[in-house]
């Protein structure tokens, strides 16, 4: 009887001893499929610099992410970390008590990263992801086009339409333009809020202004002119491969778009020489204002092993591996101390003129607002565009969209 | 004594062994067919974002059909399709088996007509969209090439030619696998009443419409029964062409459905919408179905 009782403890003993020894494991899950290879080999560094295991788990597609998420992440068998959308994308998730808190996370990178980044995933004071990738929406252009006609990137909003009216008469289109897939409606609509009032796109945003307000008819009455001016691309051409292959061409002169676009023109656009320019405000006096897409990684809260999930973010934060996701990525690293040496050419010159002017980064619309009210919004905003005749009933519709959810609100 | 010298229980093993060879079956669909529909059905009285626990609301998810004016267009669109894609198709594929029965026509332009039914409803989707697309699409040059010009437009973004353009590439998907069946039962129809018939000097017309048409009423009820079904139910094609943009104009149920459950999650709401498109293509299909099978024991 003795000896088998000390057989157990032995046996518990050796138990204890290997599962302390064992790595921790941690499951990584991504919709970006076209990035697995990246992720695998950042996360095998990870692996050997921290000593866990990392899996990386690929979903085929977004809304069967969101789903699979959506039930998982209430379980303990949620992935431990995990990409996702921030500001309001992440809202949800965030009140319903299944992400993880980071703070400890961002305090041990000091002032590396900038505190809007911080904010664009922070509710009621606390932050609960790090930034993935920051995506800058500026103006791609075809420099051949450019320099062909003597043109150089605009200063001012002025000379943008200049350049605009010249191209449209040599019969190229100034911009490319999509409405193929619906969520597109959001992009010059906000770079013109942004160009004219920054602080009144924040608070239309929030709910705390009108789309029927002055401010904002101004954008639809200048968004109007250049749609009747020509200065766009048939809006039922897809961006992928459709445009793109026009701005190869040099049919297309410029694309407004995130910096992610970049991998895109160069398998769709053929051998095309290109650059980018931040777009200058439409009022001087609005300041110099960028639209930023910040996407995050998320913790879960539910899953085991939440301190390695926590040793992992802090990592990926960290100068070391942020300078390897953009070197495998191509994208601007959020932590200001990663040389952008290693970049194309091409980021290298947007970093610069970043760095330059005294931005004011606001959050891409798709996350700035509730998806309840832009998932609508842009159809709504579509119909304007395909029909410009529309904006009395747009705005109207758009005003009683927002004001009706804001109204409602429950979380 | 040995158990199987007993005539009794060997009844009962064979009982016993039929009903363990049904299990499977009955526990696949149980899992993947039965339990899901009976959580829709719960899911349909609660509001759900798919995160928290549901919150039963009764019969709001219900109530709110009326209300919602996306709703509305959606099931518009949906009678739009069902009725378009069940007049023309039906008719063009009876119309070109009749045709392809008598004329030889050569493999290869037969081929033409089969390989649509072999593609998927998002393949479809794909391939029209080049057809549809503005400028250099082909729909547009053809209309240039033939001087409509002014006829061009962005077809997909152009309510309501973006529902009517997608009926049509469905129309030709669904064209394919009608033909086929119209096909296998125009070969096997019995020859004597349309023989009879010619003898008596009937009109080619005629012998269509009195005997071949009436000897094909099952197949004709296969045909239109499934159309019918896959016409209430379409969302591939949709999602792949316009997504049901712009601004949900060319929403079915199906793909309004798919957005509020899995863009909006609004599961509950999603929930309902499922249930009541069930209802619609159970009581339609199966009502028909019942009818023509009735019809047919009257003959």
């Amino acid at each position: 009887m003795r000896g088998s009782l000390s057989v157990v403890i032995a046996l518990t003993v050796l138990f204890v001893a290997v599962m302390a020894g064992q790595a921790a494991e941690l499951e990584f899950a991504h919709d970006k499929g076209n990035w697995q290879e990246f992720f695998e080999e950042i996360m095998a560094i990870a692996e050997e610099e921290l000593d866990i295991t990392i899996n990386v788990v690929p979903f085929p597609n977004t809304s069967a992410y969101q789903a699979a998420m959506r039930t998982s992440l209430r379980t303990p068998s949620a992935p431990n970390v995990f990409t996702w959308w921030s500001k309001y994308r992440m809202e949800d998730i965030v009140s319903a008590g299944v992400v993880l808190e980071v703070g400890d996370v961002w305090d041990a990178h000091g002032d590396a990263y900038a505190e809007s980044m911080r904010d664009s995933m922070s509710f009621d004071g606390k932050v609960y992801g790090v930034p993935l990738y920051t995506s800058y929406w500026t103006m791609f252009y075809n420099t051949d086009v450019f320099e062909e006609h003597g043109l150089t990137e605009p200063q001012t909003w002025e000379e943008l339409m200049e350049i605009a009216e010249y191209l449209k008469s040599q019969g190229i289109t100034p911009f490319g333009m999509s409405l193929t897939s619906e969520w597109q409606a959001i992009i010059w609509f906000q770079q013109l809020l942004i160009g004219t009032d920054p602080d009144f796109y924040h608070r239309l945003m929030e709910g705390e202004a009108r789309y029927t307000d002055p401010e904002a008819t101004r954008v639809f009455n200048l968004w109007r002119d250049m749609i009747e001016k020509g200065y766009f691309t048939d809006f039922g051409l897809a961006a992928d491969p459709d445009i793109v292959r026009l701005f190869g061409q040099g049919q297309v002169a410029m694309l407004l778009w995130g910096d992610w676009f970049a991998a895109i023109i160069e398998s769709s656009g053929g051998d095309v020489n290109y650059s980018q320019f931040l777009t200058p405000p439409v009022d001087p006096e609005a300041g110099d204002a960028v639209i930023v897409e910040v996407a995050p990684l998320l913790a879960s809260s539910r899953a085991r092993d939440q301190e390695a999930a926590k040793e992992f973010l802090k990592w990926w934060m960290s100068v070391e591996a942020q300078t390897r996701w953009m070197e495998l990525g191509g994208w601007i690293s959020a932590n200001q101390y990663v040389p952008a040496n290693a970049l194309p050419p091409v980021k290298q010159k947007l970093a610069r003129d970043l760095s330059k002017g005294n931005y004011r980064y606001l959050t891409r619309m798709w996350e700035a607002t509730p998806p309840d009210i832009v998932e609508n919004a842009v159809g709504h905003l579509s119909k304007f565009m395909l029909n410009p005749d529309t904006q009395e009933e747009v705005q109207r519709d758009l005003d009683e969209l927002a004001r009706s959810y804001w109204a409602n609100r429950q979380l | 004594m040995p158990l199987w010298t007993n005539s009794g229980g060997v009844e009962l093993r064979r009982k016993v062994s039929g009903y363990l060879f049904v299990v499977p079956a009955l526990a696949f669909v149980g899992i993947f067919l039965i339990i899901p529909v009976i959580y829709t059905a719960y899911y349909s009285f609660t509001e759900w974002d798919g995160l928290r626990d549901p919150q039963w609301i009764g019969l709001q998810n219900y109530t709110a059909f009326f209300r919602d004016p996306a709703f509305a267009s959606s099931l518009k669109n949906t009678v739009i399709w069902v009725a378009l894609l069940l007049t023309l198709s039906v008719t063009l594929s009876l119309t070109l088996s009749v045709i392809m029965s008598k004329v030889r026509a050569s493999p290869v332009i037969r081929s033409a007509f089969y390989v649509p039914l072999a593609l998927s409803g998002v393949t479809t989707g794909i391939i029209w969209r080049f057809v549809f697309m503005p400028g250099e699409g082909l729909l547009n040059s053809l209309l240039n090439l033939v001087g409509l010009s002014e006829w061009t437009r962005s077809w997909l973004l152009d309510v309501p030619f973006n529902t009517y353009a997608m009926i049509g590439a469905a129309m030709w998907q669904a064209t394919g696998l009608n033909l086929v069946i119209f096909l296998m039962g125009l070969t096997n129809l019995p020859q004597e009443p349309l023989e009879a018939a010619a003898i008596d000097g009937a009109t080619e017309w005629k012998r269509f419409w009195y005997i071949t048409l009436p000897l094909l009423r099952p197949i004709t009820t296969v045909v239109v029964g499934m159309t019918l079904i896959n016409s209430l139910k379409v969302f591939d094609i949709i999602w792949v062409m316009t997504q049901g943009g712009p601004y949900r104009s060319s929403e079915t149920l199906a793909v309004t459905m798919y957005r509020e459950s899995f863009v909006l999650f609004h599961m509950g709401y999603g929930s309902a919408i499922a249930i009541l498109l069930s209802i619609v293509v159970f009581l339609a299909s199966s009502s028909y179905i019942r009818r023509m099978i009735r019809g047919d024991q009257a003959y």
